[in-house]
């Protein structure tokens, strides 16, 4: 078929500079890296937290030694200057601090203040927030009973019995488990997310090349000189499509293979994975081709493309997820291509879906991609 | 100066180009009002609780459960947050998660307050629908806080009465230890009192709006060194660059031109955004506009002279596209535009320090902390000194390739 020629053309003109392939190359590798190192080790999952003890109480020691066992905090002990040097450089997450009269407000049934201070961007600190607020309640239960006992008993000593409570209370039971739709265990992460999301950043900027070679294609006259052959302009359009879907695959291909072994990333059924980055990929590709059958200059199609790129990638949960957006906000989600591929590749990557489960997302990719393609086309024959 | 006609003539190009021109004022306000309308809830403090639906299949009826599904669950305080569907089978349950009917399934097992009351745990099963990781952390930290509380009001009681047993208190004093011992623990924990403070890093707390206001104009900046790298690229296809390198303007003075006109480009730009942000979504840049100015000039600065790296480096508009918005995104992620800067390993953060943009957001959150001009000056330097550095690089490199 002639769009099928037009295909082969283009992508042998792409294919024909070194440069050309070895960016191809290249590109998805460096990605992959810098995601893969930030965050392929589980470090990144933890907070760094440094905490300042100035009670120096028989209290606040168990209070930090409770700390250190919690597995998703890493806890340095640190005076107050160091840590806010080190708050200041980004060295850690956040810093605790311990104020004096902790104990002997804790004791006497009041309520001792705890300083927070952290990073202004970072996603989990309320957690944390939450769970220190939930152990210091769950000390002061412990203190209040140990007290009470001390008035009863012939030894006044509360902070004995106080440690006995502590220890008699099991260490970390399993309180809940969690496990997603398809019954696997799961592990609550909040990054995980963000994965998916850069994955397709990645794509809606291959989306930008899709644009520009149309626009150069028009203003070289390489467009309409392949008019004038017996092609119709639907059937150009389609070779252009197949060449960028073909160059967009190989190159999340390379994605994919080179994460999986350098970093051990497990992106989840292949079946799955294939239908949903076609999906993905026809949906960025109509876009593109839309967008270019808009514009005239270059400048506009930088302008229209990056504001499409970064506002649809706001709107879609790319860069904060949207649970912690207004409904409204959540809603007006639905139309924006980007939370449907993200709700697959989180079902392919984190709960271990398959192709029957990613139906929805994929159907309405497919949908955006049609109304895109239309559009481009309806376009194109009117000019 | 004939580099400021260049200049002049670069920007009256971008503006008579309507369409172009209106995106140039368009995006910084339409990523403003999608920033704010979208961290609404996270504005100060991130603490706000999402909105859950759970679906609860309660297989037990001791007290503590109940207690558990009416005085935490179905707390009133609450009531905005979270919505309870009550289930009556594991399969209605699972029908309710793979339908979307409810966000979390919650399911109490049986014998699951006895066991309470006795300090045992048994766990309760959370069951997550696709996506709502965050409303099923949500979930569990309820659920587990209940557990602990519970287990520490009981524990505690268990432990003082039977040690006061055995230093040989009788029946009806312990009786009454206990009692009192009860009503202060569960005073207490009802009371659910707040110990945890939030404390600012500077002066002010720097809330999650501001923060990613400050990352996204670090971020949209950046694609304006794209911008003026392609528009040399163009002119050179065009021909155009040709020709005006062939008039009595010397080459110096083109460069510097096209420089200044990214510049003035990128600087209008901020200003709308800044303008927008601050007017129509309250976000508080800080206390001194003196600073951000001067931060935003430099880092002006810098993109500019990224730009003509990206002009000298590639060879036409094409590759500047998928090139430069690959750099673009790489650089805004180092930058700590999309995620904090103090999640990544120690080699990223030192990369991290070659990236302007990193120094530009880094700048404003301190300003919107409250800073003085002292600590502005590093920053400040390595703006500028960046622009300088590539700026001679591209020109360096554009003298290379016309010779």
């Amino acid at each position: 078929m002639k769009a099928i020629s037009v295909c082969l053309f283009e992508m042998k003109r792409t294919l024909s500079k070194p440069s050309a392939y070895i960016l191809m190359l290249v590109m998805p590798i460096i990605f992959t890296l810098l995601f893969g190192s930030i965050f392929g080790n589980a470090s990144s999952q933890t907070l760094t937290l440094a905490v300042v003890d100035k009670d120096k109480s028989h209290l606040s020691e168990a209070l930090i030694n409770r700390l250190h066992q919690d597995s998703t905090l890493k806890l340095k002990e640190s005076n107050e200057r160091t840590s806010n040097e080190l708050l200041k450089n980004h060295k850690l997450d956040g810093v605790i601090t311990i104020e004096q009269g902790f104990q002997e407000q804790l004791a006497s049934s009041l309520s001792p203040k705890i300083y927070f201070q952290h990073q202004p961007g970072s996603p989990s600190t309320s957690m944390v927030k939450q769970s220190l607020n939930q152990e210091i309640n769950r000390m002061k239960l412990q203190v209040i009973a140990a007290v009470e006992w001390s008035k009863s008993s012939k030894d006044i000593d509360w902070s004995s019995m106080f440690d006995k409570i502590s220890k008699s209370e099991g260490q970390t039971n399993k309180y809940t488990t969690v496990v997603s739709a398809n019954n696997q265990k799961k592990t609550l992460s909040g990054l995980s997310y963000s994965s998916a999301g850069f994955s397709i950043m990645f794509v809606m900027f291959m989306m930008m090349s899709v644009t520009g070679v149309i626009i150069e294609a028009k203003n070289t006259g390489v467009w309409s000189r392949l008019l004038t052959t017996s092609i119709t302009k639907s059937e150009l359009l389609l070779g252009y499509l197949l060449s960028f879907f073909l160059i967009g695959w190989v190159q999340f291909a390379i994605l994919m293979v080179f994460s999986s072994i350098v970093f051990h990333v497990v992106w989840g059924n292949i079946v799955g994975l294939i239908v949903l980055i076609s999906a993905l990929l026809l949906c960025v590709v109509g876009l593109g081709l839309a967008i270019a059958s808009m514009v005239k200059t270059t400048e506009q199609q930088t302008a229209i493309g990056s504001l499409i790129i970064v506002s649809t990638c706001m709107l879609g949960g790319v860069y904060w997820p949207l649970s912690v957006v207004p409904t409204i906000m959540q809603k007006i989600a639905n139309f924006v291509p980007q939370s449907w591929a993200m709700k697959g590749f989180t079902n392919l990557i984190a709960d271990g879906g398959a192709l029957p489960d990613i139906l929805q997302p994929v159907t309405i990719l497919l949908a955006f991609a049609a109304v895109f393609l239309s559009f481009g086309l309806l376009r194109v024959r009117i000019q | 100066m004939k580099s400021i006609v260049v200049a002049i003539k670069d920007f009256s190009i971008r503006i008579n180009d309507r369409r172009a021109f209106m995106m140039m004022i368009l995006m910084p306000i339409v990523l403003t009002i999608i920033l704010g309308s979208a961290l609404k809830g996270v504005m100060g403090d991130s603490s706000s609780a999402p909105k859950t639906i759970i679906a609860l299949y309660q297989q037990d009826q001791h007290p503590l459960s109940k207690q558990f599904v009416q005085g935490v669950l179905e707390n009133t305080q609450l009531k905005n947050s979270i919505v309870v569907k009550n289930v009556y089978s594991q399969k209605e349950l699972n029908q309710f998660i793979h339908e979307k009917k409810a966000d979390v399934g919650v399911v109490l097992p049986k014998n699951w307050g006895t066991q309470l009351a006795n300090g045992k745990t048994e766990p309760v099963t959370i069951k997550v629908s696709d996506g709502k990781d965050f409303e099923a952390n949500f979930v569990q930290q309820l659920t587990e806080s209940y557990v602990k509380t519970t287990n520490a009001v009981t524990a505690s009681a268990k432990m003082v009465l039977s040690d006061l047993a055995s230093q040989g208190k009788s029946g009806k004093e312990l009786k009454s230890i206990g009692a009192g011992l009860t009503n202060n623990l569960g005073k207490e924990a009802e009371a659910n009192a707040s110990f945890v403070y939030d404390k600012p890093v500077g002066k002010n707390q720097v809330s999650s709006l501001q923060y990613y206001a400050a990352a996204m104009a670090a971020m949209f900046l950046l694609f304006n060194a794209m911008v003026g790298g392609k528009s040399i690229l163009s002119e050179r296809a065009n021909l155009t660059l040709s020709r005006m390198m062939i008039s009595p303007t010397d080459r110096v003075s083109i460069m510097t031109g096209k420089f200044l006109g990214t510049f003035l480009y990128t600087m209008v730009q901020f200003l709308i955004f800044l303008g927008a942000t601050h007017y129509i979504i309250q976000v508080n840049w800080g206390s001194n506009p003196g600073q951000i100015i001067m931060i935003a000039i430099a880092y002006s600065i810098s993109v500019s002279g990224l730009s003509m790296i990206v002009a000298a480096f590639m060879k036409t508009e094409k590759t500047a596209d998928s090139l430069g918005g690959m750099l673009v995104q790489v650089l805004s992620l180092l930058g700590g535009s999309m995620i904090p800067i103090s999640v990544f390993p120690e080699t990223l953060q030192k990369i991290s320090k070659i990236t302007p943009n990193s120094w530009a957001l880094n700048s404003f959150t301190n300003i919107m902390s409250g800073t003085s001009w002292n600590s502005l000056i590093i920053p400040l330097c390595i703006l500028i000194g960046i622009g300088i550095i590539a700026t001679i690089i591209g020109s360096l490199r554009f003298r290379m390739i016309s010779n």
